[in-house]
């Protein structure tokens, strides 16, 4: 198929390796981040960290967007979930994170009216089905996904439907990379750059990385052969003395981003005061909301909802997971009280989440060492 | 996911993926034509992909 088979060749992937491990110096190590959870999955699923020498470490980092979502806005949607007459759509992965009255799937299990959707436009779709019902959707993720819910906003306003609203979770990709960036004693030397949400907002955006904090980010792709070929050009980048944004993603990634999509989320939404993160705290002007002028779609002023910040379980490490100072299977329940089919955290939930990724492709039951 | 345009409904189009069809939002790719590869994401076209891009 094309844009995949050729990014997962054996050979260039080889190939790549060795001038990898050429440009290590031996006895250094150098700690690079993956930012998007979807690198995460792409490590695990293809192996990659058995292709790399042992002075280069790969970090997971804080882009998967279910796992970010914090436990007081899950007992939010199933509040919203519980409403008379309402329909709460979200994605599959939404259903099954745990907040401090279980899951959305467990409200659904007592009675709520809650239904996966693949999209926000299957939401809307369902609201004009079903005219008697409202259909509040509890919409996630970065600067990828806001797109369509923008889309499906504006949509709404044109078809003047009246029975749906948007309960808004999007959350912004610079704040966690800025509070990461922030971490006191950061064992951070380099950044693979999110390559869904640059398709959005560009790689321009990711300058301050290198002109505010002096690390090196390339923008990357999602087959083996983009990450390999990304941390080739980072470990040039730290050979030559350079520390710079690139772009490995030039087939689809912009300088500049997608006018048409920032546009539409501008025109929709706009940057909340704060915003809690799991294993991040609040941070400032991380999140998006509705404007004023789609106050009618907004389940956040259309419904009570309790709004309460909830402790994650003492046992559950995900924040440190999500900011790299955990691996996952150095987590005490990894595995054993928290499982794909029974999670503690949102780590374990989608098949972003790096707790997920690790358990799914076994790559934890192997020795180090023995995992090529 | 890229997928390939087969027909075009208004603001919808009829695409190709590795997977099977689906439908999706043009909204922001108005001018989508049958033939053309395009970036989805949530069922939603975001550009246009150029196949001749490095």
């Amino acid at each position: 198929m094309r844009y995949v088979d050729e990014y997962r060749s054996p050979d260039l992937a080889r190939a790549l390796a060795a001038e990898i491990a050429s440009l290590v110096r031996p006895g250094e190590l150098v700690r690079v981040m993956e930012v998007c959870g979807g690198h995460t999955h792409t490590i695990h699923r293809h192996g990659l960290e058995d292709l790399l020498p042992p002075e280069l470490e790969l970090v997971h980092g804080p882009g998967c967007p279910v796992c970010v979502i914090p436990m007081g806005r899950i007992d939010d949607a199933i509040a919203l979930a519980e409403a008379d007459g309402v329909v709460l759509a979200t994605f599959g992965d939404m259903m099954r994170v745990p907040g401090g009255r279980g899951s959305l799937l467990e409200a659904k299990a007592r009675g709520a009216d809650v239904r996966m959707v693949y999209s926000p436009l299957d939401a809307l779709a369902l609201a004009r089905k079903e005219p008697d019902r409202h259909v509040a959707f509890f919409a996630i993720g970065f600067e990828t996904t806001a797109p369509a819910t923008a889309v499906t906003l504006l949509r709404a306003r044109a078809e003047h439907v009246a029975n749906f609203s948007v309960f808004c979770n999007h959350v912004l990709i610079e704040p966690p990379l800025r509070a990461i960036l922030e971490t006191p004693g950061l064992q951070v030397d380099a950044f693979i750059g999110p390559g869904h949400v640059s398709t959005v907002i560009g790689s321009d955006r990711y300058r301050f990385v290198a002109e505010e904090y002096g690390r090196p980010l390339v923008v990357t792709a999602f087959e083996p052969v983009d990450m390999l070929q990304s941390l080739v050009m980072l470990l040039r980048q730290r050979a030559e003395g350079r520390c710079e944004i690139e772009n490995q993603y030039t087939r689809i990634v912009r300088s500049e981003g997608n006018e048409r999509a920032l546009a539409a989320i501008g025109e929709t939404m706009e940057e909340r005061e704060d915003f809690e993160w799991r294993g991040l705290g609040t941070l400032p002007r991380s999140a998006l909301r509705l404007r004023e002028t789609f106050a009618e779609w907004d389940a956040e002023r259309l419904f009570p909802l309790p709004g309460v910040r909830i402790e994650d379980p003492k046992a559950c490490r995900c924040g440190e997971v999500l900011t790299g100072r955990l691996r996952p299977e150095e987590c005490g329940v990894f595995g054993t009280a928290c499982t794909p089919e029974m999670p503690l955290g949102t780590c374990m939930v989608s098949s972003e989440g790096a707790c997920a990724a690790v358990f799914a492709y076994g790559r934890h039951r192997l020795p180090v060492g023995a995992r090529a | 996911m890229t997928a390939r345009v087969l027909s075009v409904v208004g603001s919808d189009a009829l695409v190709e993926t590795g997977h099977g069809t689906e439908w999706v939002a043009v909204d922001l790719v108005p001018d989508a034509a049958p033939g053309e590869l395009l970036l989805c994401h949530a069922a939603l076209a975001l550009l246009r992909v150029e196949e001749d891009a490095p």
